[in-house]
């Protein structure tokens, strides 16, 4: 079984009366450990197919099943629990709550979690240790560069040992040196812990990066191709 | 748990300007009911004191039926034990006998119907003001000069146009007959007790020579009692009434005697309800509109918040927390505020001359002193917190109301 299975998935939104079609039936299978990039020009549907993926949005048609569980069928509740415990998220920005230093949102998906104090700030330094900032923990997000914040995003985002991480266009604020640091240390994630990324990216660095490639056009995926790294 | 603490104090202090504004305004609300609290306090607390103070007494004891009908054929001999009784129980401060009887004061020109009041001049004293209200001549006890002495107000002498060493004859019904029993009295003092409506009609007498004027043997109509504490007295008269019903004696409470100062005073207590009211409504407008402007600037980030797991049961705790801070510093910078504002003021009182009249009336006095309980000022200040907790639930769940898709998508 996939970790990910999207079937003929269509999301409409309305603007105004104008109905537009953001995904028109796609199908896609993601397996655990993959580090995948689903690409795309701006408008394609990549974002609102990340989004539905994480639970965050309901398709207007078809499904999604994550580790076998229909996401559709979910209450909010049941939802905000997928989320918590199943799914990592990192945004293009602004993906840290800038009143807490960076230990304390690493640590925030543990308080929600109900992990002790104690293992929570253990696990938080650890993983802070593992993407480079251990010397920051302390420092609060508007003290500290966008690639560092990013870093951070990705230590809250794996610390809780999610099944998939869903990373919106990570690299889009950074320059090219600090998006290469960050996408090195995402594969290192993954080669060592398998834990499991999808990106949503125009970023041919990203592109890059992935092992494979899905570009989406017009809500439809145009291409699917695995490569060896 | 600590970390959500800790994220709410930040959130609070985020727009720190906003957010001492809003402490500033329910800080000075909490002022406000406070003070007000401490001025009806007093407020009260004149009228009954006053009304204690001046003539009632914390308990009184009457023959069972001067009550309805004061007249004096329900004038009574006290029992042997009584004086001895009451001299020896440990919550009774003081005690005086009285003999008070409707009456006629004449003078050449003009005659007043008022209260004869017989009194042991030196017991009186311990019970009532009449001794501390002299404002010309002297007391009962200094009178010296031949002739019988009684103490009129001012308000009195003003109005039959007679002071201090003039002549005036008291007439009234004698115990046990019909006949009018009369005397002449020159007016020894002339006293202010600042209760306008009692001093118009109240003269004091040596109980000696009302006795004897009107024949009254060593009958009283009334023995007045002054407790060490107030609020004993339901439960003292409870105990003497048992004591003395069966000597056709009638004992009550100043709460019985003038049901109407405790009714009123209770009556007042709700009427200034609606009152701090509109302070803690417009407290919690304060909240409200900082909450949804604080909500409203952060929803990219309770976006991301609720995107990485953040269920809307923490959301609305966090929007709570953050209010109850802001509610708790306003408590009790308004309590530390309004509560020494009160004691200070309360200690050198609020000089009201300018409308001394009309209080006069009402049986309040010059000056009066605000005071406040803690259990009034924990209450006011609790009210504080339980509306910032009541009226930050709508920002709250407009909060957790939010698609966590459409919060993200908003500039961050």
């Amino acid at each position: 079984m996939s970790l990910i299975e999207v079937s003929r998935v269509t999301k409409d939104y309305l603007d105004g009366k104008t109905v537009i079609q953001a995904l028109r039936g796609v199908d896609l299978s993601i397996e655990k450990g993959e580090f995948s990039a689903v690409a795309g020009p701006s408008g394609s549907g990549k974002t609102t197919l990340l989004n539905l993926i994480g639970g965050l949005d309901q398709p207007t048609g078809g499904s999604i099943h994550l580790d076998g569980i229909e996401l559709s069928v979910l209450k909010p509740r049941q939802l905000h629990e997928m989320r918590l415990h199943h799914i990592g998220f990192v945004f293009q920005a602004y993906n840290l709550i800038p009143v807490l230093t960076a230990r304390e949102n690493v640590e925030f998906t543990m308080l929600l979690q109900g992990v002790a104090p104690r293992e929570r700030k253990a696990r938080a330094l650890e993983m802070l240790e593992e993407v480079g900032l251990a010397d920051e923990a302390n420092r609060r997000p508007p003290a500290m560069s966008g690639g560092q914040q990013q870093r951070v995003a990705v230590a809250r985002a794996i610390v809780t040992k999610p099944g998939i991480v869903l990373a919106d266009e990570p690299t889009a604020n950074l320059d090219s040196t600090t998006g290469a640091g960050l996408l090195d240390l995402m594969q290192n994630l993954n080669r060592e812990y398998g834990v499991t990324f999808l990106f949503s990216t125009h970023d041919p660095m990203v592109m890059e990066y992935s092992r494979r490639l899905i570009r989406l056009r017009d809500g439809q995926i145009k291409s699917d191709e695995t490569r060896s790294t | 748990m600590k970390i959500l603490l800790r994220l709410a104090w930040r959130n609070v202090w985020r727009n720190k300007v906003r957010t001492v504004i809003l402490i500033c305004a329910m800080t000075a609300g909490l002022v406000g009911v406070l003070f007000s609290l401490g001025l009806t306090n007093s407020w009260l607390d004149q009228i009954r004191e006053n009304a204690v103070r001046t003539f009632a007494g914390h308990i009184k004891i009457h023959h069972a039926g001067y009550f309805d009908r004061p007249i004096v054929t329900h004038a009574y001999s006290a029992p042997d034990s009584l004086a001895s009784t009451l001299s020896a129980h440990p919550a009774v401060r003081a005690w005086a006998p009285r003999s008070s009887v409707q009456g006629l004061l004449s003078t050449a020109s003009r005659s007043r119907i008022v209260t004869l009041v017989g009194i042991d001049a030196e017991r009186e004293k311990q019970v009532s003001v009449i001794a501390d209200a002299m404002q010309e001549g002297g007391y009962l006890d200094e009178w010296k000069k031949p002739g019988r002495p009684i103490l009129i107000s001012r308000k009195l002498s003003e109005r039959i146009g007679m002071g201090v060493g003039k002549k005036v004859v008291l007439m009234s019904q004698q115990f046990g007959s019909n006949e009018v029993g009369s005397g002449a009295f020159r007016i020894a003092g002339v006293f202010d007790t600042g209760n306008v409506s009692f001093d118009e009609n109240h003269v004091y007498l040596q109980q000696a020579d009302v006795q004897q004027m009107l024949q009254l043997g060593d009958r009283v109509t009334e023995t007045v009692l002054m407790l060490h504490e107030m609020e004993e007295s339901e439960e003292v008269a409870l105990e003497l009434s048992s004591a003395y019903e069966g000597e056709g004696l009638a004992v009550l409470s100043w709460k019985e005697r003038m049901p109407f100062v405790d009714k009123s005073m209770e009556l007042t207590r709700r009427m200034m309800v609606p009152y701090y009211s509109v302070f803690y409504i417009a407290m919690a407008f304060g909240i409200v509109n900082t909450l949804l402007m604080a909500i409203g600037e952060r929803t990219h980030e309770i976006g991301v918040m609720m995107a990485v797991g953040m269920g809307r049961k923490w959301l609305i705790f966090l929007i709570l927390l953050e209010s109850m801070m802001i509610a708790a510093v306003a408590s009790v910078l308004g309590c530390a505020v309004g509560g020494g504002l009160v004691a200070w003021i309360g200690a050198t009182g609020i000089d009201l001359s300018a409308m001394a009249e009309g209080l006069a009336y009402m049986g309040v006095s010059r000056v009066i002193y605000p005071r406040l309980g803690w259990e009034e000022m924990t209450v006011a200040g609790a009210a504080a917190l339980a509306v910032a907790a009541a009226f930050s639930l709508y920002p709250a769940w407009r909060a957790a109301r939010m698609e966590p898709v459409e919060a993200i998508r908003s500039v961050g």
